[in-house]
């Protein structure tokens, strides 16, 4: 298992250099001159944007500016970001929790939600239940994010005025203590009630929106894979031991049948950042995917690098607990 | 049967899951749409009865000036207060910031920033957003001329009498060496607004001086007329110096690397305004709360959130559900909805923008352009009714030249403005003799002009122009790239736009007009008569002549036609019906101090 993490380790780092390598070279090859994220359109002097060209470190050839980004890189510093003139660093160190409190309510909401969904399609195969389970798994994939978010928004917000329209707070309401920098969990270790229902009802509909595909796909994978063992003679061997029905599905289908599902796991949490940027921008919630899209308008590289890295991060340790979860579904499959 | 019943025991569980969030959602929505102030904050409007003391002891003077400056007083603020608008409350302004970053008076340059930082920082004197060529005093006891000995006989020298006890947000007293300190900082930090300071320093040395405590005194390189409307900006409101340097702040040469204020700027303010920044999250929103210790009278309402909303369409509608106060931002269309309806206020007022056409004037680059007489007929061929009724659904203006409507020198320039003549269009093109010839029009690819499309104007233009007898070839350019390329004098012609760096004409006729400045550069204009129209026009005291030179010079320009003005927006800016004493203002977008809500 050691072994296996070490090895595992070395991959990512690898992957993590070529993602850097890629992002670096697309960032170059499109057309556009960063510097105007930060020099005023009207300024002409050639000696000021000369000056601000060096300051930033744009004045040097490509390749010598990514050999210097990733010597930094490796003394831990993500370089400066253009749009918002401070450190990479310090602007991920703001944005990320945001996002990572959005995602986890979005894949709590689409496991609760898409899992016992899928159960029920399948054990109700081909009934109304099933189709209605259909209906709505597919809804959840083939409509759009930002058109969900939208759709949300006017419904819950404008019309029934249930939930707030956007933000992680009320309007002029201070953030909970600066501890993890997630708002439920911060309010809810100061004890700070208030704050922590507030941040909850503002993190429901945006969470809900992002959680819509993953939600869809998880339910039909398990709906698909459920019936798949089903039919499996171990299904039916404990069927006949006279086990209830419960244990039979819980116990020995479900459980077989999740191995895709995880996989599909993995592989959505991609799927949920991309979603990100359409959500957060919609319901005005300040994280990564926000700060890409702005990042990436004004070509900033290093708030644009930094942000791919995180995300890059992120799917590797995702990728890596799914993995480790197989072992847990199928003492079978041995990590070596 | 018991399978049957296990099977409704996984519905329920799925169904469950369904509305176990429906409910938290109808748990919450006791405190629903963000209006109401937030539990936690419950304490800050008490803060405000506090204040009286400080302001009763403000100068009467001050509630003289007070009047005068938001006298700009339309119907609606005097109406305010006349309809009893009741002290205090909560106003939420709903804006597109997307161009926020900093609140540092010596960094900010963005436009959003404008109204946060003028309700922070007071000026030493303010311009009147209805007669931009009156000045009112603020923290200066009155405005200098040449009158009162404020300006000295050869327009050199600007005196400043301060205000005594005048208090900073951060506590301190203001004194002239704070003025000295932040106008030393402005120009070393060498960013983006560091060239407010160009009338009176050179690189290494900022000309200021303080007198004695309560005296300042600004002595420019050459006479400049302009220079008030420099001091009015709030780049320019004096900052509390102890309170920056312990923060880190620098008034000296080096502080270009070295100031560590900026992080501490961003989230507090240390200005003397009647409004204090006390929280700025990026994407999200900023928040000022009254200045009880203001040396005027407090301003009227206990909190103003600034709020980030980027699409017109959800401003909209957080302002119908009584989320937001103000909407800044909509669209034409959303604005007559609205308006319609009487259920709201919608504002007015001419901005001081242009969106305009460059063409290079240099054979190189402008190609056929380098022909006056091709310009001429571009301006003649170009539908300024059609853009403005159709795309801009009249939301806008059109200044006769470079000068735009409302400040010094527009109405002189009318007489020379080129209206369109298709006819004369198409002769112009004969007698050059550039009939079919092709142009290039870059615009930026997926931007807007000023709230028109920009592919939409450029696909106009190149309809109108092309009916001169010119070709007209679109292309759509990366927006950091056409800028860079512009700025580099490499494009044949293009569409861009221009906002006030300060409120006076200078700012347009020396700059469009004037060989080497910013636009006149960029497409090679030089004209040594307008140059020296214009140089004599920023050092002419008086008025009437001064408004004069600038005709005469725009007459030059529209006839040379390097740029072609197709039009200067108005802002509309739709309200509650509760909030009073909003009145555009056309540097600052708008004065919080006028504002107050009532019920």
């Amino acid at each position: 298992m050691g072994q296996y993490l070490l090895r595992r380790a070395l991959l990512s780092l690898l992957v993590l250099w070529l993602v850097t390598l890629a992002t670096f070279t697309l960032a170059h090859l499109v057309p556009g001159d960063p510097i105007n994220a930060v020099i005023s359109d009207k300024v002409s002097d050639p000696a000021i944007i000369a000056q601000a060209r060096k300051k930033y470190g744009l004045d040097k050839p490509a390749p010598v500016q990514y050999v210097l980004y990733v010597k930094n890189l490796l003394h831990g510093d993500l370089g400066t970001s253009l749009t918002t003139r401070r450190p990479v660093n310090r602007d991920l160190r703001q944005y990320f929790p945001a996002t990572l409190e959005l995602s986890i309510f979005a894949m709590f909401f689409a496991i609760v939600i898409g899992g016992p969904l899928g159960v029920l399609a399948a054990i109700r195969h081909n009934g109304p239940a099933d189709y209605t389970a259909r209906g709505v798994a597919l809804f959840g994939t083939a409509v759009p994010i930002y058109y969900l978010a939208l759709l949300a928004q006017t419904i819950f917000a404008y019309h029934l005025k249930l939930l707030p329209f956007s933000g992680r707070l009320d309007d002029g309401v201070d953030a909970p203590k600066h501890l993890t920098g997630l708002y439920t969990v911060d309010a809810l270790v100061h004890g700070q009630w208030d704050l922590f229902g507030m941040a909850l009802r503002h993190a429901l509909m945006p969470s809900l929106v992002l959680a819509s595909f993953a939600m869809g796909i998880i339910a039909r994978m398990v709906r698909s894979s459920l019936l798949d063992v089903m039919n499996n003679d171990y299904v039916r061997t404990a069927r006949a031991k006279g086990l209830t029905e419960k244990t039979v599905i819980l116990s020995h289908a479900l459980r077989n049948a999740l191995i895709p599902t995880v996989t599909v796991l993995g592989l959505t949490f991609g799927g949920l950042i991309a979603g990100a940027v359409f959500t957060e921008s919609t319901f005005r919630w300040p994280g990564i995917g926000q700060y890409a899209a702005q990042t990436a308008i004004k070509l900033d590289f290093a708030g644009v690098l930094g942000v791919t890295l995180i995300i890059a991060v992120a799917y590797i340790l995702f990728n890596l607990i799914v993995d480790v979860l197989y072992g847990v579904l199928d003492p079978r499959i041995r990590l070596s | 049967m018991k399978r049957i019943h296990r099977f409704r025991r996984y519905a329920a569980m799925a169904l469950l899951s369904l509305i176990v969030p429906a409910l938290l959602a109808a748990c919450g929505s006791s405190s629903k749409v963000a209006d109401t102030p937030a539990p936690t904050k419950a304490a800050v409007p008490t803060t405000a009865a506090a204040a009286p003391t400080t302001a009763a002891a403000a100068p009467t003077t001050a509630g003289a000036s007070s009047v005068a400056a938001t006298s700009a007083a339309s119907p609606a603020a005097s109406g305010g207060t006349a309809t009893g608008a009741k002290s205090g409350g909560q106003l939420i302004i709903g804006r597109n910031t997307d161009d926020l970053i900093t609140l540092d008076p010596g960094h900010f340059y963005e436009v959003s920033a404008e109204p946060l930082m003028g309700a922070a920082y007071d000026p030493l004197v303010a311009q009147d957003a209805q007669d931009l060529s009156k000045f009112s005093p603020m923290l200066a006891k009155e405005v200098p001329s040449v009158a009162n000995g404020g300006i000295s006989a050869d327009g050199k020298e600007y005196i400043f009498k301060l205000r005594d006890n005048v208090k900073f947000h951060s506590g301190g007293t203001m004194t002239a060496d704070d003025i000295v300190f932040s106008m030393k900082r402005l120009h070393f930090l060498q960013d983006n607004p560091s060239f407010l300071t160009d009338p009176f320093s050179t690189k290494d040395a900022v000309n200021i001086t303080a007198v004695d405590k309560l005296t300042v005194k600004f002595t420019l390189a050459e006479p400049n007329v302009a220079f008030l409307t420099y001091v009015a900006t709030p780049n320019l409101g004096p900052t509390d110096s102890k309170a920056v340097k312990e923060k880190g702040g620098l008034d000296t040469a080096d502080a270009k690397d070295k100031d560590k204020a900026k992080d501490f700027l961003d989230q507090n303010s240390v200005g003397t305004g009647p409004y204090i920044i006390k929280s700025f999250k990026l994407k999200e929103e900023v928040v000022l709360e009254r200045n009880p210790n203001y040396w005027r009278e407090p301003g009227k309402l206990d909190k103003i959130i600034l709020k980030y909303i980027q699409k017109s369409g959800t401003e909209r509608q957080q302002l119908e559900a009584g989320a937001i106060d103000i909407a800044q931002d909509l669209d034409a269309d959303a604005v007559a909805d609205l308006q319609k309806g009487g259920k709201y206020t919608v504002v007015t007022g001419n901005t001081l923008n242009l969106a305009y056409l460059a063409l290079h004037t240099a054979p190189d680059v402008g190609g056929p352009l380098a022909n006056k007489q091709v310009r001429q007929a571009i301006a003649y061929a170009v539908d300024y009714k059609g853009i403005i009724e159709g795309l801009k659904k009249n939301a806008a203006v059109r200044p006769p030249s470079v000068v735009p409507l409302g400040l010094l020198g527009a109405k002189e320039a009318q007489p020379y403005i080129i209206n369109t003549d298709l006819a004369k269009a198409k002769d112009l093109i004969k007698q050059a003799g550039a009939a079919g010839q092709s142009i290039k029009l870059s615009y930026d690819a997926g931007g807007t002009v000023e709230g028109v499309d920009a592919e939409t104007l450029a696909t106009k233009l190149k309809a109108d122009i092309e009916q001169s007898g010119l070709k007209v070839e679109l292309a759509p350019t990366d927006p950091t790239q056409r800028l860079s390329d512009y700025r580099a004098s490499k494009l044949q012609m293009n569409i861009s736009t221009w906002s006030p760096d300060y409120a006076d004409t200078n700012n347009y006729a020396g700059t469009f007009g004037r060989t080497g400045q910013a636009p006149a550069k960029r497409v090679k204009y030089s004209n040594p008569e307008v140059d020296k129209l214009v140089d004599q026009a920023a050092k002419e005291p008086d008025v009437a002549k001064r408004a004069g030179l600038y005709g005469q010079a725009q007459k030059l320009i529209n006839d040379d036609s390097p740029f072609i003005i197709l039009y200067q927006p108005v802002a509309q800016i739709v309200t509650k019906k509760t909030v009073t004493g909003y009145n555009y203002h056309p540097v600052l977008l708008v004065d919080y101090y006028g504002l107050a809500k009532s019920g």
